[in-house]
C-alpha cells in the first residue's frame, strides 16, 4: 500500500497584496513629497501674517482699553457736560398714584 | 627599477594612501565630528523660542488693570551701518525725545562708534508709533527686536496695589504689590520649536519637529472696584491739596469678605516709569507705614471691654472730672474740656482720653493684651500683597502702667493703615475677623480657581459689636464731625488725631487725622480708612479726615444704590 504524500504548506495569498501595498504607500511619499516641497513657504508666510497679526490685535486691544479707561471716559463726559451727582433723591416716600387703584 | 622594486614601491604608496585616508576619516569622525555635527543641525533643523506672555491683573469688572503691550528695542549693527555715528545719533535723537546736546544722545553715539562690538542696544521701550518713524529714516544697520512689556490701560490706577515688572536675576520679575506676590502665578514659562528646515529656510512640512509648548502666565480676578478706586484717587489728591497734608492714605473694604474694594496712597508713582521713582515711593504705605492711631483705636479697647463684661455703655465713669495722672505723665482731653461722669458712649462721642485710661484700667493688661493681639494688633494682616510691614506689639512683660493708660488712646501702639481697617471691620461684621484678600479668582488655559472669603476667628461676641457699632453711630450723629455727615444714612465712624513721634518726643504741631467708619451702620457695604498726615489747615481728624470721608461716602452710596433711610 502506498501513501501518497500532499504539500500542506498553505500559498501566501497576502504576499502580491502586501508588495502592492508597499509600491502604492511609496508612490504616495513620493507624490505628497513632491506636492508639498515647495509648501514651506507658504507655511513661514503664513506664520510670519499670524505673527503679524497678533501684533496688530495686541495693539488694537491697547487703543480699546485706552478708550475705555474711566479717566478717558470721564474727560469725555466733562467735555460734554455732564457733572457729578451732588445728592440722592428718595422717590419711594410718596406712593404713585397708580397703586391706589 | 626592476619589477619587484617598483612593485614594493607601489605597495609603499597603498600603505601611506590608505594610512592618509584613516587618517582623515579619523579627523572628520572624531576630531571635527562636533563642528561638523553642528554645521549639519544648522543646515537642517532651526530652533526658536515660542514666547509666553505674562498674566494680565483685572478689576472687579473684568476691565483690565494691568495687560501686556508691545513695545521694540533698537538697535545696530556697527558693521551695516551706512552713516556715521554722529549723522545718525542726529537723526534718531528728536524721534526718541532726547536733546542732541543730553548725555543720552551721547551715550547712543559713543555706542554707535565701537569698533570692537558688532550688536549694541541703542534704545529700549519704543512704541509701535516711534519704530515706524524710525523706519523712515531709511538708515541701514539700524533693527528692531519685539519686547513685551507691561501696560496700563488705566494709567497710574492702583499703582501701589498692583506693583510693577522689572529685570531680575532671571528675567522679568515682579516687585511689590499684586505683581510680586503672585509672581509665580502671573509668569509664564517660554517654549520651544524645532524643526526641519529647506534650503531656503522654509519649514520641511513633512520633516521632524519637537515642540516644547509655552505655558501661558495666569490672569487675576481682583476685587478692585475700578469706579471706587478712581473716585478714591481722585478724592485724596482733592483732600491733600484742601487740607494741606503731605502724604495720605485711603482704603475701602467689603467688612463681611474682606475683599479690598479700593486702596490709594499719594504720593504715588507712574508703573510705566517705576525706575525713574524714588524707591521710598515703591512700597505700598498702606501696608508698609506704620503710625500711631490716635483716637481712632478707641472703639477696639472699648470693644474689648464691653465684650470683657468689665463695662456696659452705661457705664458711667468716675475718674472723668478732669485730667489723670499716670506715672510722671499728667493724661487729658484733646480739648481741655472734661465731663464728670460720662457713660462709655459719650466717652467715645467726646473722644476723651481720661475716660479711655478708666476703661483700659477696668480691663487690665492681661485681657486687653490678649484682645489686641486677637484684633490682629502686633501680626500681619496676611493680605495677598509682597512687602507688608509688621510693626510688633510690644512683650506684655515690657508694659508699664503708663503704656496700659496710653494704648486706651492709641498712643505707644503702632498699627498699618491696613491692620487697623482689618480690626474694626471685624466690629462692623458682627465680630467675626475676615482676612483682607485681592484676588478673587485665578484664571489660566485649563480653568479657573475660585478664592473663597477666609474667616480668621471670632474677635468679640455680635451683642459687643452691636453695642460698639451703636456708640460709633451716636458717635458720628453728635461728634466733632457730625456737620459733614450725609444726611438720611446711618454711618457708625470714629475720628482720631494721632501725635507723630519724633526723637523719644511726640511733635507739637504736626499730627495724622484721620476717620474710620462703615455704612450702612446695620448692614454695613464697606469700611473706609482715611489717614491723612501732617494736615496743614486744621491738626484735627473733625476737620479734614471726616469729611473726606464723608464727601467719598457720598458718592460710594450712589454708585453702591444705597439709599437713605
Amino acid at each position: 500500500m502506498s501513501i501518497k504524500t500532499h504539500n500542506t504548506v498553505p500559498k501566501n495569498h497576502f504576499r502580491p497584496l502586501i508588495v502592492f501595498l508597499v509600491i502604492l504607500l511609496a508612490l504616495i511619499e513620493i507624490w505628497a513629497s513632491h506636492r508639498l516641497s515647495t509648501n514651506g513657504e507658504k507655511l513661514a508666510r503664513l506664520e510670519e501674517s499670524i505673527r503679524q497679526q497678533e501684533i496688530h490685535n495686541k495693539l488694537l486691544k491697547e487703543e480699546v482699553l485706552k478708550i475705555g479707561s474711566l479717566s478717558t471716559l470721564a474727560d469725555k463726559a466733562s467735555q460734554l457736560g455732564f457733572t457729578p451727582v451732588t445728592h440722592v433723591l428718595n422717590l419711594t416716600s410718596q406712593l404713585p398714584v397708580a397703586f391706589k387703584y | 627599477m626592476d619589477f619587484t622594486a617598483r612593485l614594493r614601491l607601489l605597495f609603499v604608496l597603498i600603505v601611506f594612501a590608505s594610512l592618509a585616508i584613516v587618517y582623515r576619516l579619523f579627523y572628520w569622525q572624531v576630531i571635527a565630528s562636533p563642528g561638523l555635527t553642528a554645521a549639519a543641525e544648522n543646515q537642517h533643523w532651526v530652533s526658536f523660542p515660542l514666547p509666553s506672555q505674562r498674566g494680565e491683573i483685572l478689576a472687579s469688572d473684568g476691565f483690565p488693570l494691568v495687560t501686556n503691550r508691545q513695545a521694540h528695542l533698537l538697535y545696530a549693527s556697527i558693521p551695516d551701518l551706512n552713516k556715521s555715528s554722529a549723522e545718525i545719533t542726529d537723526a534718531i535723537s528728536p524721534i526718541l525725545g532726547l536733546d542732541k546736546s543730553s548725555t543720552e544722545a551721547a551715550s547712543i553715539k559713543e555706542r554707535l562708534s565701537r569698533q570692537d562690538l558688532v550688536w549694541v542696544s541703542l534704545a529700549r521701550r519704543l512704541s509701535p508709533s516711534t519704530r515706524q518713524q524710525l523706519e523712515e529714516l531709511g538708515i541701514a544697520g539700524l533693527g528692531f527686536e519685539n519686547e513685551n512689556l507691561r501696560g496700563y490701560p488705566e494709567g497710574s490706577m492702583a499703582a501701589h496695589l498692583v506693583g510693577f515688572v522689572g529685570e531680575g536675576e532671571e528675567g522679568p520679575k515682579g516687585f511689590f504689590g499684586l505683581e510680586g506676590f503672585y509672581d509665580l502665578e502671573l509668569r509664564g514659562q517660554p517654549g520651544s520649536m524645532k524643526r526641519e528646515k529647506d534650503i531656503q529656510g522654509s519649514p520641511i512640512l513633512i520633516g521632524q519637529a519637537i515642540e516644547n509648548k509655552a505655558k501661558q502666565g495666569r490672569t487675576l480676578q481682583t476685587t478692585i472696584n475700578r469706579s471706587v478706586q478712581y473716585l478714591v484717587e481722585k478724592k485724596l489728591e482733592d483732600g491733600l491739596r484742601r487740607y494741606g497734608a503731605t502724604s495720605g492714605s485711603i482704603i475701602v473694604l467689603d467688612p463681611k469678605s474682606g475683599a479690598i474694594l479700593s486702596a490709594a496712597s499719594r504720593p504715588a508713582y507712574d508703573p510705566l516709569l517705576y525706575w525713574q521713582t524714588d524707591p521710598i515711593l515703591l512700597s505700598d504705605p498702606v501696608i508698609s507705614a506704620s503710625f500711631e492711631p490716635g483716637s481712632i483705636f478707641k472703639v477696639l479697647i472699648m470693644a474689648a471691654a464691653l465684650d470683657a463684661g468689665v463695662v456696659k455703655p452705661d457705664s458711667r465713669c468716675p475718674i472723668c472730672n478732669g485730667p489723670k495722672q499716670s506715672g510722671e505723665y499728667t493724661i487729658e482731653t484733646w480739648n481741655d474740656q472734661y465731663y464728670p461722669d460720662s457713660t462709655m458712649t459719650e466717652i467715645i462721642q467726646h473722644s476723651d482720653n481720661v475716660g479711655m485710661v478708666y476703661v483700659a484700667e477696668q480691663l487690665g493688661l492681661e485681657k486687653l493684651y490678649d484682645y489686641l493681639q486677637q484684633f490682629g494688633i502686633g501680626s500681619a494682616t496676611r493680605v495677598d500683597l509682597e512687602g507688608e510691614n509688621v510693626p510688633q506689639l510690644r512683650p506684655k512683660k515690657d508694659w508699664s502702667v503708663v503704656d496700659l493708660d496710653t494704648s486706651s488712646f492709641g498712643q505707644g501702639i503702632a498699627v498699618t493703615p491696613l491692620q487697623m481697617a482689618k480690626s474694626v471691620a471685624a466690629i462692623a461684621n458682627q465680630g467675626r475677623m475676615m482676612r483682607p484678600y485681592l484676588v478673587k479668582q485665578v484664571i489660566s488655559g485649563e480653568g479657573s480657581l475660585d478664592i473663597k472669603p477666609k474667616e480668621e476667628g471670632q474677635v468679640i461676641r455680635p451683642v459687643t459689636a452691636k453695642q460698639i457699632t451703636e456708640m460709633m453711630v451716636n458717635a458720628v450723629e453728635k461728634g466733632e464731625a457730625k456737620w459733614a455727615k450725609p444726611k438720611g444714612y446711618r454711618i457708625a465712624g470714629k475720628t482720631g488725631t494721632a501725635q507723630i513721634p519724633i526723637a523719644g518726643h511726640y511733635d507739637q504741631e504736626k499730627t495724622i487725622a484721620s476717620f474710620i467708619g462703615f455704612a450702612p451702620a446695620d448692614d454695613p457695604a464697606f469700611l473706609m480708612l482715611v489717614t491723612l498726615r501732617e494736615p496743614s489747615t486744621s491738626p484735627w481728624g473733625s476737620e479734614t479726615a471726616a469729611p473726606l470721608w464723608f464727601e467719598i461716602a457720598k458718592e460710594i452710596f450712589g454708585l453702591f444704590s444705597i439709599l437713605p433711610e
